[in-house]
């Protein structure tokens, strides 16, 4: 069967021959419909992310940790049926008091893997097997390809759920109880930032969105289906407008210090995006405004089994909702064999790519 | 066998079988009285002439919808080129079932389809005198006996209406039912039927090319003519798409109540425990210990009915997880079945009613009381339990001296010269003896009673009742433990003790007998756990040598894993703190639930599969409280009993 694999420690990914898994006892076998294309695969193509890592024994990896699959063999009486449709989970468990408690997307101690990314083989290939309690099952079939959408909306959704919680330090509400009078300015269009967009924007807040590109304005029309509004800032001159929840998706640490010096009192601000380039210092008049406007800086990574399910409620209601935006996001499908060129490069105009497996 | 996906409002309760057909249709002010039996009420299609029964083989999913009380089910039957998704659901406000039938159709061209919805009432759980008719008026079929009336029909969402039924007789006179007649695609249009009856109707529509249609089948229930008439008359597209439409946001709201800090798909669980609960409570109170009926076909009697024992712990979960008005139902009723003495008989029916027994009013020729007094201590256990911990007081007023101080004050008599319970039946049913669960939870019950009589400040009546419990203590450590052995006796038997490894034991630190760190409890703990322990399957046995629904006659086995025992393991080791063995105790009772996360009562130690009464409410409500305890655990809440039922003053 075939699988897109990269050799850890060295540039370029190659579509191979490997042998079809092995069903056992307590596993299911699942068939890759799609695969979503993210940044951490190129990532891993280009030989750039220092915490990947084969499965042990090996010194290949199969990348590939977004997904949907459908159910081809499992054990009899098991939750899943033959013909089920799911979306696998990325993070698997180490041996911490969170991991132990199914929370290992607040691993405590760096002890776990996560499919496709380190120690463990991803989804990038025609078959592959799975202990069912990784899998979340989807129930609006209708979404078909969309469903790869609920891995990276499942870090949105855990993200705005420790907003919520920290920001409940304060009143966060509106004097009519909603948040509608809040602003979010979201750094970054791609596929998280514009989950991030529908997200905030669905719970009633006012939205505003940028990036340093747009060149056929496709981002600013995309913003204003979803009730949001999108801005271009090509440089730093342009001064971020004021908001109560700052939002960085790029991994720029200048675009974090400058939304961070834009939030209000109580304001909040949730860091997403990681990159290993760039630097901002951090003033004493940085400190004392964070300090004196208890502003919250918040990391989120990754999320539980609850908030993919979460995720999968989400892009079933907003395919309702927001029609055409969540296709309007997959700009291009290709099959396995067309793929290497895509994981290596971005292409140009691309907000999420899907391999087709079938 | 496994009742899947129960649906209920207090009232009208049902519950489908693997081919998610209804197969316990539970109607009345008290939702006593079934009137499927087990018997399945099938559904069919038939798609340009081509008929089939829609049954396992052709359903795909099956589970709740969401977190609501809506069940979802996905058929895809092989050769007809459509899909259909069904969505069950028992109105939260008016007593109707109904279910919303989606029909796909998955071909380029155009099609016709009829389905199929077969009524097989048992009323009063027989087919005797049962009457079914054709009402035009009410362009339904009705079947009714004494006060039991039931209207069944459809309505599309164009407006239209059955189109064929037959009505007919079953089992009775070589016929073998009138759902025969539907095989052929057309029903005989027979208009009524009576001694033992069941029928048949349909709906028929066109399908668009890849398109779809949808319609509502629904069942109204009332106790005369006129109330089901007006009822069912009233029941168009537009109020059943209402009612869904409430029912579940109901659902949503309710279950979201609690959250928990757990991953994995132990909030799942928990909410899906939380709804299975609620179906077993009904609208007066009554909390039954299993709504499936298919333990009547072995012994022509089952678990409908209300354990005290079951209940207590149901309720106790209920409030802790946010719903203590149910509880309340249920302390209501149990306030108004104590007995003159001061106890609970062995079981009731769901509306309070004396139910049967097997426990005999004298031995060895000698009277004796017919009682599980753990069952008396756990209803007042749980009450107070609850009132202490989370500081509900308005839960308690009403019940204090109509409940609590006769129950107490009963528990506080019923002991020997020894200080100890006097003999009555064990929490399993079998011995009749002084047992150490009924001591925990009889020790548990009077702390817990003399807390609420400090509270209410009768200093006398609570320094009674810690006193009747301080020497039962002592009793118990000098009588029930053994150096020899390092474990305590499960009971005394005839002036005997019984060493017998019996998960019951771990109700001794789980009620406040003894620490969870007492070397004593520790060393019983461990040889539990390496004798009770199935090898293979896993989790843990009753006790050793248990032969009830034993699979074979296998040394090797201690017995049947039960999730009840295996979830008081995981809830002591949360208790000391060893979370690896509360989690591995915890994943094997989740590893082990339907795909709705209904729980059985046992496992099968040769293949996992569920064994006895499933849905046990007694299981989802050992899950709650076992999460609870895992989460608060986790979020750094004090764990173990409150001080009440350690022995502390108010």
């Amino acid at each position: 069967m075939r699988a897109i694999s990269i050799t850890v420690g060295r540039p370029g990914a190659a579509l191979r021959d490997v042998p079809e898994p092995q069903r056992r006892r307590g596993e299911v076998l699942l068939r890759t419909l799609y695969t979503g294309i993210c940044g951490t695969d190129r990532g891993l193509v280009n030989n750039q992310l220092p915490f990947a890592r084969p499965p042990p024994g090996s010194g290949d990896l199969i990348i590939g940790h977004e997904a949907l699959a459908r159910v081809e063999d499992a054990d009899p009486g098991t939750r899943l049926r033959k013909g089920s449709l799911v979306v696998p989970m990325v993070r698997r468990p180490g041996k911490c008091l969170n991991c132990l408690v199914g929370r290992q997307d607040n691993c405590s101690d760096g002890d776990f893997v996560e499919a496709g990314i380190r120690g463990l083989d991803g989804f990038m290939r025609d078959y592959f097997t799975d202990d069912p309690t990784y899998l979340v099952r989807v129930d609006d079939e209708s979404l078909g390809m969309l469903a790869v959408l609920a891995e990276p909306l499942k870090n949105v959704v855990k993200a705005y759920d420790v907003y919520d919680l920290v920001s409940r330090r304060s009143i966060p509400n509106c004097r009519d109880g909603s948040r509608s009078c809040l602003t979010v300015t979201i750094a970054g269009a791609g596929p998280i930032g514009i989950l991030f967009a529908m997200l905030f924007s669905s719970m009633g807040m006012d939205v505003k969105m940028f990036s340093r590109h747009d060149p056929e304005g496709r981002l600013a029309e995309l913003a204003s289906r979803m009730g949001a509004e999108y801005f271009l800032r090509e440089d730093r001159s342009k001064q971020l407008p004021q908001s109560d929840v700052f939002v960085e998706t790029t991994g720029s640490p200048e675009v974090a210090m400058d939304g961070i010096r834009a939030l209000r009192p109580n304001g909040v601000a949730i860091l997403f995006g990681t990159a290993p380039g760039g630097s901002e210092p951090l003033t004493g008049q940085d400190v004392i405004d964070i300090v004196e406007r208890n502003i919250t800086i918040i990391g989120t990574v990754d999320g539980a089994k609850e908030h993919y399910i979460r995720a999968l409620n989400y892009l079933s209601s907003w395919k309702d909702s927001y029609p055409g935006v969540l296709k309007s996001m997959i700009t291009s499908v290709v099959k396995p064999e067309e793929s290497l060129d895509v994981l290596a490069r971005r292409p140009a105009g691309e907000i999420k790519t899907v391999i087709d497996w079938q | 066998m496994v009742r899947y996906t129960p649906l209920g409002n207090g009232r009208v309760l049902v519950a489908f079988d693997a081919n998610h057909w209804i197969v316990d249709f539970y109607y009345s002010r008290a939702a006593r009285d079934n009137h499927a039996v087990g018997q399945p009420f099938m559904f069919g299609i038939s798609v340009d002439g081509t008929f089939r029964w829609l049954d396992r083989s052709a359903l795909r999913e099956t589970d709740y919808e969401g977190d609501t009380m809506i069940s979802r089910a996905v058929y895809a039957p092989p050769g007809l080129g459509v899909e259909v998704v069904t969505r069950d659901f028992v109105d939260v406000l008016e007593d109707v079932y109904a279910r919303l039938v989606t029909v796909r159709n998955l071909s380029d061209s155009g099609r016709r389809f009829s389905a199929f919805m077969h009524q097989n009432f048992y009323i009063y759980g027989n087919d005797i005198g049962d009457t079914g008719i054709y009402h035009p008026a009410l362009r339904g079929v009705l079947h009714y006996k004494g006060a039991r009336y039931f209207l069944a029909s459809a309505v599309g969402e164009d407006g239209g209406t059955i189109d064929q039924y037959a009505v007919g007789v079953k089992g009775h006179r070589g016929f073998a039912g009138t759902w025969k007649d539907a095989e052929d695609g057309e029903l005989s249009m027979n208009p009524v039927a009576n001694g033992s009856v069941d029928s048949v109707i349909r709906y028929s529509s066109a399908l668009a090319p890849r398109g779809s249609r949808s319609f509502f089948y629904f069942i109204a229930c009332g106790q005369d003519m006129k109330s089901v008439a007006s009822l069912g008359g009233s029941l168009d597209w537009g109020r059943l798409a209402s009612m869904l439409r409430r029912t579940s946001n109901y659902w949503s709201y309710w279950s979201s109540r609690r959250s928990l800090r757990l991953g994995g798909d132990y909030p799942y669980l928990f909410r899906r425990s939380l709804f299975i609960l609620a179906t077993h409570v009904n609208s007066v109170g009554g909390i039954a210990a299993s709504l499936d009926s298919d333990q009547l076909k072995v012994n022509r009697d089952g678990y409908y009915y209300v354990w005290p024992r079951d209940a207590a712990i149901a309720a106790y979960a209920l409030s802790m997880a946010g719903h203590s008005q149910m509880a309340a139902r249920f302390f209501d009723l149990m306030a108004s079945s104590i007995s003159e003495e001061g106890y609970f008989h062995h079981k009731y029916y769901v509306d309070g009613k004396l139910a049967s027994t097997w426990l005999p009013m004298v031995r060895d020729g000698r009277a004796i009381a017919n009682i599980q007094e753990d069952e008396t201590a756990l209803v007042v256990w749980s009450l107070g339990e609850y009132v202490r911990r989370r500081g509900d007081v308005a839960l308690l007023a009403p019940y204090y001296e109509r409940l609590i101080v006769r129950a107490a004050d009963f528990m506080a008599g019923f002991v020997g010269d020894d200080g100890l319970p006097r003999e009555s039946y064990d929490l399993w049913e079998e011995r009749y003896g002084v047992h150490a669960f009924t001591v925990a939870s009889v020790y548990a019950a009077l702390n817990a009673a003399a807390w609420m009589a400090g509270f209410f400040g009768e200093e006398d009546r609570a320094s009674r009742y810690t006193a009747a419990a301080s020497r039962m203590r002592e009793a118990f450590l000098s009588k029930f433990y053994s150096r020899e052995l390092g474990r305590f006796a499960r009971s005394i038997i005839g002036g005997r003790p019984d060493f017998t490894l019996d998960s019951a034991l771990l109700a001794v630190p789980l009620l406040g007998l003894v620490e969870p760190g007492d070397p004593r409890v520790e060393s019983t703990v461990g040889q539990l756990r390496s004798g009770l322990w199935v090898r293979g399957v896993g989790g843990l046995a009753r006790y050793q040598g248990d032969g009830y629904m034993r699979v074979r006659d296998d040394p090797s086995i201690p017995g049947n894993p039960w999730i009840i025992t295996t979830l008081w393991l995981a809830r002591y080791y949360i208790r000391v703190g060893d979370l690896p063995r509360a989690m591995e105790a915890l994943g094997w009772v989740a590893s082990h639930a339907q795909a709705s996360g209904v729980l059985p009562e046992q496992v099968n130690p040769y293949d996992g599969s569920p064994l006895s009464a499933s849905p046990l409410a007694w299981s989802h409500a050992e899950l709650i409280l076992a999460l609870l305890e895992m989460d608060e655990r986790i979020s750094g809440v004090p764990q173990g009993i409150s001080q009440a039922a350690r022995g502390a003053g108010a």
